[in-house]
């Protein structure tokens, strides 16, 4: 990379931090037209497309095939939460699933929690905080744990072992984990994205009151940007490296083989026909390592990542969504894309075709007091059929080899069954499939 | 309007005879001047009469009909004993008196004997002034036509008061002498009249059970609802229709004061005057041996209004006896409606089981409406009108044993109300039994014995808290911590003395502290002596006190010096727990399930809780791990969330 596209990138660098794109792309001039075009014409056309966050009247219908907040196109903002189990009846997880689900349709729809309980006696039935808000496409997700199915020492808690899919069990240690258990697993998840952050925080909120002495919260993360799209109509965002991120993500437009191949349950797991439809969520926080990321000169943040920073573009490419030119050499010979650049590294091309659903979101946990640093990075969200097989297999690379290993730390991990969605029938809950004989 | 007519004038007939006897007496002594203090003895005993009735009615409320006969009992037997003892002294100054002594007898009315007269004129009118107060509520309340009723019940006692006027004009003008023994006479009937009563009353209030068959059919004499009826039972004390107990308490009376009374003057009256002093004594000693043997307690509730919920049945007192004659109910709470037709020669209703009354209104006449309430367990009752034609009926209760699905629990959350101020009190006791002991050791200056009471001083305080919070500011000055107290206001109270015993590791200047403590915990004993209690407050509470251990117990603030904050924590859930399980009963009968899971969810916190006790307390705040904090805050969320949904379940309906 010349040093001309360099300047140019960097003269518009100070302007593209926030969202007002197109005046940034435009103020760059003709230096940054040619890199920055695609990129440019996808955010005008993203902004207007876009409703403003906190004015979304959209409402994603709860029921159907599968849940809700896997191929709905990603809404702004996540908050979401981890429990535990603190029981172990089995009529207490059902109960629990049931009372989530009603309250999830309810939520969806605009609707307070609960029906109001008409007293003034009772602590109201609904928080309250998302009165006068829209939906704002709220959508809530919920998984189930491996340790629903399987205690730590290998019993099977409350007789469902038989029905655990095969795709279900926690990742083994992976290259460059630094995990901290307090942040990491949990029985039962709580996905809630919606486009207004106080709508999602409300669905956690009210779900979490609920589960009261039957599941308590291990660990929440609350997401504040999109780092990734699920649908083609989407722009793609940035993350907080200040890159485009997930620009190869599949999205709801992909053929039906395409997803079944790729993030839904595999009907040949027998075991857990009750998956059908359903999928299987890795979920990671990433914190990034941003004082010392900032420091890294634009030439080792483009080659670490593989992209262009302004356009996305791969590295001795034009636009975004071209191809990655895995092969091509510079004029030294050395590959245009560097062997330990993390978009070489996660490419289906060197991973055997491997592809994920990448949900993931952009986090502040505010400051690390320890080090008096921004606490902050990438809550990495993703559906896929297999963990073991897709997200294992990535990451074992990306573990050991990637060039971003040196500004990033996986603190946390978790993985789920997300059951699938359910019919707008009475009586029908998620994973009601699981309770079934 | 003769059947309140004749009310009016039993009820007025005993007062004015005494009133008039008492007057005629003073008057022919020359002991005009004491009149003045016995015409407004009565009236005072009027006003008070007035006053429970009007307080009565401003409360919307009517003394359960137990407590009301068990008040009359009680004022019955003084108001014998003061009779008895006017009885004797007219009896041993008619000997001296021979005549027509005014003089001699004027000094031998000692001053203290004049108040012992006036006395007995303000008893014998507050006892019956009571009595008529609670009809008349009864009956303006209740009836068709107040007017008529009240009018009836006022000429009743007028004419009550004009014979009491009549005595006291014929006693002046009689030999003094013949009127001693005349009405010397007439108050031993009088007396054992209410001798008699008091034995009804106190039956009737459930101290005790025996002696309860008819011993007597009087009725052909004492014609209930007549006026000649009204003036036997007046003036003699007859009932129509005496049970064993009251001819046996009569008998026991009249006897032995006739022989006093009738016996020639001037031999052994001493040993007569013990004997007859003694007579009192005996009946009293009757009825308390009955009141101990009715120690079982009864299942049915009972309640002087109508219960909210509850099964009403509509029951009349007629001529011809309870109506219906045979009854058929389910079992649970059930609400008597009771209203009168006929001539009201009966006007009482009662429910027994055997012999004993479970629930009862009197004095309805026709046109009145009264209503009492039963917990009605599975079995066979009797209604009882007495005085009508066929007095008793029968009530066959029938369903299951459990009476869950007909009730909605007020009883039971009455009972719980009254339970709490109970446990209240009780907790305030303690509080200043421990108080008193730490600020001992306070005062004596032994850190280590202070440092020893503290948590535990403070554990009643905890479980009542909510309560004291009530009182202004009466929790700041006695659980204020350092950061509670605003600039410039004295900081006192245990915190205080906390920082004191393992801060500054000194007691100087702590004496006032301590005494102050122990003087705000003192108010706040008496300020909660008689406080009562809604049902939602005992459930908020609860609540509110799991809200305590959330905020500051579980986070180590509360005891910030002394890190005993699990004392705290075990006293909060202590008193939340024991809110709780005296709602659990009328929370069983509308929500069973939320019962279930709270009770359910305290055993889990008692069971997070009970692993970091040491000996007969706990550990340090300090030697728990993070884990156990989390654990713990999360087992108080898990519990207090379907604790908070437990007012509106009470309440509601």
């Amino acid at each position: 990379m010349g040093e001309g596209s360099s300047s140019a990138a960097q003269s518009g660098r100070g302007r593209v931090t926030r969202r007002g794109l197109l005046g940034g792309a435009v103020a760059a001039g003709s230096g940054l037209a040619l890199a920055g075009g695609g990129y440019a014409v996808g955010g005008a056309t993203a902004d207007e497309a876009k409703p403003s966050p906190g004015l979304g009247t959209g409402r994603v219908p709860y029921h159907g095939v599968h849940q809700p907040g896997i191929l709905t196109a990603q809404q702004d903002r996540l908050h979401f939460a981890a429990f535990d189990l603190i029981s172990d009846r089995p009529e207490d997880l059902r109960e629990l699933l049931r009372t989530w689900t009603v309250m999830a349709a309810r939520l969806q729809a605009g609707l307070p929690a609960g029906p109001d309980a008409g007293t003034d006696l009772a602590p109201p039935v609904d928080t309250g905080e998302a009165v006068g808000l829209f939906a704002s496409r709220l959508t809530v997700t919920i998984g189930l744990g491996p340790g629903l199915f399987t205690t730590a020492d290998g019993k099977d808690r409350m007789g469902l072992n038989a029905k655990r899919p095969a795709a279900l069990a926690h990742l083994p240690e992976l290259p460059g984990d630094e995990l901290r258990p307090e942040l990491s697993y949990g029985d039962l998840c709580v996905q809630a994205c919606a486009d207004d952050p106080q709508v999602a925080f409300h669905a956690v909120r009210n779900l979490a009151r609920a589960a009261r002495g039957v599941a308590v919260m291990r660990w929440s993360q609350l997401g504040f940007g999109r780092t990734s799209s699920t649908s083609q109509a989407q722009e793609t965002p940035r993350n907080l490296m200040g890159f485009k991120d997930g620009t190869n993500n599949i999205t709801s437009e992909e053929s039906k083989a395409t997803l079944a191949r790729h993030v839904l349950h595999d009907p040949a797991d027998r075991n857990a026909a009750w998956m059908t439809g359903g999928s299987y969520l890795v979920s990671r926080r990433i914190r990034m390592l941003i004082e010392v990321w900032d420091r890294a000169s634009l030439g080792d943040q483009e080659a670490t990542i593989g992209r262009v920073k302004l356009s996305g573009a791969p590295l001795g490419g034009t636009t975004e969504r071209e191809p990655l030119p895995l092969t091509e050499k510079d004029e030294r010979g050395a590959p245009l894309i560097p062997e330990n650049a993390h978009v070489r590294l996660a490419a289906p091309e060197v991973n055997d075709g491997i592809r994920i659903l990448r949900r993931g979101y952009s986090f502040t946990d505010g400051f690390d007091p320890q080090l008096g640093q921004l606490d902050a990075g990438l809550f990495f969200l993703a559906y896929m059929r297999d963990p073991g097989r897709q997200f294992v297999d990535l990451q074992n690379r990306l573990g050991s080899q990637d060039a971003l290993n040196e500004y990033i730390k996986h603190v946390s991990s978790a993985v789920f069954a997300i059951p699938p969605g359910i019919p707008d029938a009475p009586g029908r809950y998620i994973a009601d499939g699981l309770f079934r004989s | 309007m003769l059947p309140t007519f004749v009310i009016g004038l039993r009820e007025g007939l005993e007062a004015a005879l005494i009133v008039g006897i008492v007057a005629a007496f003073l008057s022919q002594e020359g002991r005009r001047d004491a009149l003045r203090p016995m015409w407004i003895g009565v009236l005072v005993a009027i006003l008070i009469s007035g006053a429970v009735g009007a307080g009565l009615k401003l409360a919307d409320n009517e003394l359960p009909q137990r407590q009301q006969e068990g008040l009359e009992t009680v004022i019955a037997f003084i108001a014998v004993g003061f009779v008895t003892f006017m009885i004797l002294w007219m009896r041993k100054n008619a000997r001296g008196l021979k005549g027509e002594l005014h003089g001699a007898a004027a000094t031998a009315l000692a001053k203290n004997s004049t108040y012992a007269l006036v006395a007995m004129a303000f008893f014998a009118v507050i006892r019956e002034g009571i009595e008529t107060a609670f009809f008349l509520t009864a009956a303006f309340d209740a009836s068709e036509d107040p007017s008529t009723t009240g009018t009836g019940a006022a000429l009743g006692i007028v004419v009550a008061m004009v014979l009491g006027y009549l005595i006291f004009r014929g006693g002046v003008k009689i030999n003094l002498q013949k009127f001693f023994k005349a009405t010397g006479l007439v108050l031993v009937f009088v007396a054992a009249g209410l001798v008699s009563s008091a034995f009804h009353t106190g039956w009737e209030a459930g101290w005790f059970e025996f002696g309860r068959g008819q011993a007597l059919d009087l009725s052909w004499l004492v014609q209930p609802g007549t006026v000649t009826g009204a003036l036997l039972t007046g003036m003699l004390g007859l009932q129509p229709k005496p049970a064993v107990i009251e001819i046996v308490g009569y008998l026991i009376y009249a006897a032995p004061m006739l022989a006093f009374v009738l016996w020639p003057t001037g031999r052994r009256m001493r040993g007569y005057t013990r004997a007859g002093a003694s007579v009192a004594g005996v009946l009293l000693l009757i009825l308390g041996l009955g009141a101990c043997g009715s120690g079982d307690q009864t299942r049915s509730v009972k309640t002087a209004g109508p219960v909210a919920g509850a099964n009403t049945v509509e029951v009349q007192i007629s001529d011809e006896g309870c109506l219906p004659a045979k009854l058929s109910l389910p079992t649970g709470p059930t609400n008597f409606k009771v209203s009168a037709k006929g001539s009201g020669k009966a006007t009482e209703y009662e429910i027994l089981k055997g012999d004993r009354i479970l629930g009862e209104r009197e004095s309805i006449t026709p046109g009145l409406t009264a209503t009492f309430s039963l917990d009605l367990a599975p079995g066979a009752y009797k209604s009882y009108c007495p005085n009508a034609d066929r007095e008793k009926g029968d009530i066959v209760v029938t369903g299951t044993a459990a009476p869950i699905a007909a009730s909605d629990g007020a009883v039971e959350l009455k009972a719980a109300t009254v339970a709490y101020a109970t446990y209240v009190d009780g907790q305030t006791e303690v509080l200043l039994d421990r108080v008193k002991a730490f600020v001992a050791a306070v005062k004596s200056g032994d850190i280590a014995e202070a440092k020893k009471l503290f948590p535990t001083a403070r554990e009643p305080y905890e479980a009542i808290e909510p309560v004291a919070e009530s009182f202004g500011d009466l929790d700041p000055r006695i659980d204020a911590r350092v950061n509670d107290v605003a600039e410039g206001d004295a900081w006192t109270g245990f915190h205080r003395i906390e920082q004191a015993l393992w801060k500054a590791k000194s007691l100087k200047g702590m004496s006032p502290m301590a005494d102050q403590l122990l003087k705000d915990c003192e108010e706040l004993a008496s300020k909660a002596k008689g406080l009562t209690y809604q049902p939602a407050e005992l459930a908020n509470g609860a609540t509110g006190l799991l809200g305590e251990v959330s905020k500051s117990k579980i986070t180590g603030e509360e005891d910030r010096y002394s890190h005993t904050d699990l004392y705290d924590f075990r006293a909060n859930v202590d008193g939340a727990q024991k809110a709780f399980e005296l709602l659990e009963p009328a929370l069983v009968l509308r929500d069973r399930a939320l019962a279930a899971t709270i009770a359910e969810r305290f055993t889990s916190v008692d069971d997070a809780l009970s692993k970091h006790e040491r000996g007969d307390g706990f550990v340090s705040y300090t030697a728990l791990t993070k884990a156990d904090v989390r654990t713990l805050s999360q087992e108080i969320d898990a519990l207090a969330e379907p604790l908070s949904k437990v007012a509106a379940a009470v309440v509601q309906r």
